[in-house]
């Protein structure tokens, strides 16, 4: 048996654990408060599930699988819970379809790190994942209709879904899986004809941000898988011509982004939510006018695109700076641990859905300051919304698995 | 009730901090210890390569693991990667493909404690860690015993002995079989012993090494009264008496 041996020390769970819970007890007990009966019932319901899904996870991998490190989970556990909050608060009705959704994203979570486990059966996998990917999409540019300007929703019966969000997990999971070709060029062929198919169906679509995000995570799949830097600067050079092209042929493209660096001057019309952003994180201060008490929560896309101005608005900058450290601490983590991670495809997996997660949540984080163009793209856990937080966890199983105590032994089912 | 409220949200942000700060702070000293589950030794130089991954790759390219400047070693040649049943090689698309003991793989092949490995002109010899002390103290240990074979220079008459693991040829000091002639190379051939089976590798691009009168193109066992060639010197090949 590979016992794991490590430098540094874990955090003590029962402690973290009971910090996590008190947070989101007051954050219950806060909206209980201020809610109107219906309303305190939802938020009881909400959270009740909530702590015992979060209970149940950790007591099953402490106690039955004998896990130690929970640091990452901890993490999502806690931003999960800051959008949960502002959820309920300011859509009551929708805090039980968001938490429903957040159990699916946390079964999914744990399902994916039981296939990730054998990797002879994730290497068969990858070629239905592609196929049912690109397929997915192509469905969804077909028959989804325009909403907020993207053919990106599909509507079946009273839900709503966002393939691409789910598409994302995909995505990583067929570009890392590729152990007999490593390091080689020539593996990056087939890749590459998946990501044009995926990237050029969701431009198709209208939706740029999500374009991007898929576009640099190609990137980073194909730098760990081929360490040729000369091919991506060719990609890259040969995406920046593609989309002048676009921009100069199809100027409608150009005027979605019209607004940008010019919010203030559109205060009212196409600058009308950054500026309120800026204007509403600005008087949160350090510690936040209280959940609850903020006035950007009545904008549209309050829980969605904008929820970093809510988080600066009703938790202060202090909170919104630690979450936005979470995102690069797990990053740092997985390119550290991507050296000793058990596999490449663990290694590969891992700071993809790190470095998709932070640069999401950068696009997220300056769009709606004005600093790049407002992409309408989730912040990672905190953001409303069922695809995204399902795709946020599946996507943490990946993380999860470049830690080489996940897994006793190398990626073969015992 | 409004008082309580607004304090609460001082403890809310001391809590997330607490929680985010301390998980960060976690995963960024966390760092697994360094250990050496196995390694290769170059038959022809005698360096050492600790293989300290899971997975190690192997070839010409500036982001492999284990470096060979050769031009018959693929950019990416090969990838050694330890599994729960132990440790596999992966041809990952090389010219020259692998040889473990003398036989070509196709794509993957597993890997014994003591199996010689070709990598173009790389020979190898494979070391699995010990399992209990996770590093390679008991490789002499667990090393298994050899037939002793002999070369007889077919002119002079004189014994050359093939003991241990390998015997180097070549006009290169410090040759096993040190042969100084102009046409000979200087590292002109290797002898590997797999379990008792010596095997013939040609590490010359000029000078042809023969056996029994064909070139020896890739690892090649050898019996009892086979004849090699290096330029214009003939051996013997067989058992000690």
């Amino acid at each position: 048996m590979d016992k794991v041996k490590q430098k540094g020390k874990n955090v003590n769970l029962a402690i973290m654990l009971a910090v996590v819970t008190l947070f989101q007890l007051i954050c219950a007990v806060t909206l209980i408060s201020k809610g109107e009966s219906e309303n305190r019932m939802r938020v009881i319901i909400t959270f009740g599930g909530y702590l015992l899904a979060e209970y149940a996870y950790f007591i099953g991998a402490r106690l039955i699988l004998g896990r130690r490190g929970f640091e990452v989970e901890l993490i999502a556990f806690l931003l999960t819970g800051i959008g949960l909050s502002i959820t309920a608060s300011v859509y009551p009705h929708l805090a039980i379809k968001q938490l429903i959704a957040t159990l699916i994203g946390i079964a999914g979570f744990v399902a994916l790190q039981i296939i990730l486990r054998d990797i002879d059966l994730c290497m068969r996998l990858r070629y239905p994942a592609a196929f049912l990917s690109v397929g997915l999409l192509a469905f969804t540019l077909i028959f989804a209709g325009f909403t907020n300007g993207a053919k990106n929703w599909l509507y079946i019966g009273g839900l709503s879904i966002q393939p691409s969000e789910l598409v994302k997990v995909a995505f990583i999971f067929v570009g890392a899986a590729t152990l007999e070709r490593l390091q080689s060029n020539k593996s990056l062929t087939k890749f590459i004809l998946f990501a044009l198919g995926c990237i050029g169906t969701l431009f198709l679509m209208y939706d740029f941000g999500t374009a991007l995000i898929f576009f640099f995570t190609f990137l980073v799949i194909s730098f760990m898988r081929s360490g040729d830097v000369r091919t991506l600067i060719l990609i890259c050079a040969a995406a920046v011509l593609g989309g002048i092209l676009i921009l100069l042929f199809k100027p409608y493209v150009a005027s979605r982004f019209a607004s940008f660096g010019h919010a203030w001057e559109n205060f009212d019309t196409t600058g009308y939510q950054q500026t309120r952003v800026m204007i509403y994180s600005a008087s949160g201060g350090l510690f936040g006018v209280g959940l609850g008490n903020g006035k950007l929560r009545n904008i549209f896309a309050a829980t969605e695109d904008l929820i970093f101005g809510v988080v600066c608005e009703e938790f202060g900058w202090i909170m919104a700076a630690a979450i936005l450290l979470s995102y690069i601490a797990l990053l740092v983590y997985s390119i550290k641990h991507s050296r000793y991670a058990r596999s490449s495809f663990y290694a590969i997996c891992a700071c993809a859905a790190a470095a998709l997660m932070l640069f999401q949540a950068a696009l997220n984080v300056f769009g709606v300051n004005d600093v790049l163009p407002m992409t309408g793209v989730t912040l990672p856990f905190v953001s409303r919304g069922g695809s995204s937080i399902m795709s946020c966890w599946m996507l943490l199983a990946f993380i999860k698995a470049v830690d080489r105590g996940t897994y006793r032994y190398g990626g073969v089912r015992q | 009730m409004a008082e309580i409220e607004y304090y609460t949200r001082y403890l809310l942000s001391a809590l997330a901090i607490a929680v985010l700060i301390n998980c960060a702070i976690s995963l960024l000293r966390l760092r697994p210890k360094k250990k050496t589950y196995a390694l290769f030794r170059d038959l022809a130089t005698n360096d050492e390569y600790e293989m300290t991954c899971y997975e190690t790759s192997i070839g010409r390219g500036r982001n492999t693991d284990i470096r060979f400047k050769l031009p018959s070693v693929s950019r990416a040649h090969a990838v050694v990667a330890l599994r729960k049943d132990g440790f596999y090689i992966f041809d990952t698309d090389s010219k020259q493909g692998v040889y473990v003991n003398g036989e070509k793989i196709d794509k993957k092949s597993k890997l014994s404690h003591g199996d010689t490995v070709a990598f173009g002109m790389e020979i190898m010899k494979f070391y699995v860690a010990s399992e209990a002390a996770g590093d390679i103290k008991n490789i002499e240990d667990i090393e298994p015993e050899y037939k002793n074979y002999v070369l007889t220079d077919i002119v002079s008459g004189n014994d050359f002995p093939l003991e241990g693991d390998y015997a180097t040829v070549g006009r290169e000091e410090g040759s096993n079989i040190q042969i100084s002639a102009p046409n000979i190379s200087r590292r002109q051939a290797i002898f590997t012993n797999e379990n008792g089976n010596w095997y013939l590798h040609n590490m010359s691009k000029n000078v042809p090494t023969l056996l029994n009168g064909q070139a020896v193109t890739k690892p090649t066992v050898l019996r009892s009264g086979d004849v090699i060639k290096f330029g214009d010197f003939a051996f013997l090949f067989g058992e000690e008496e």
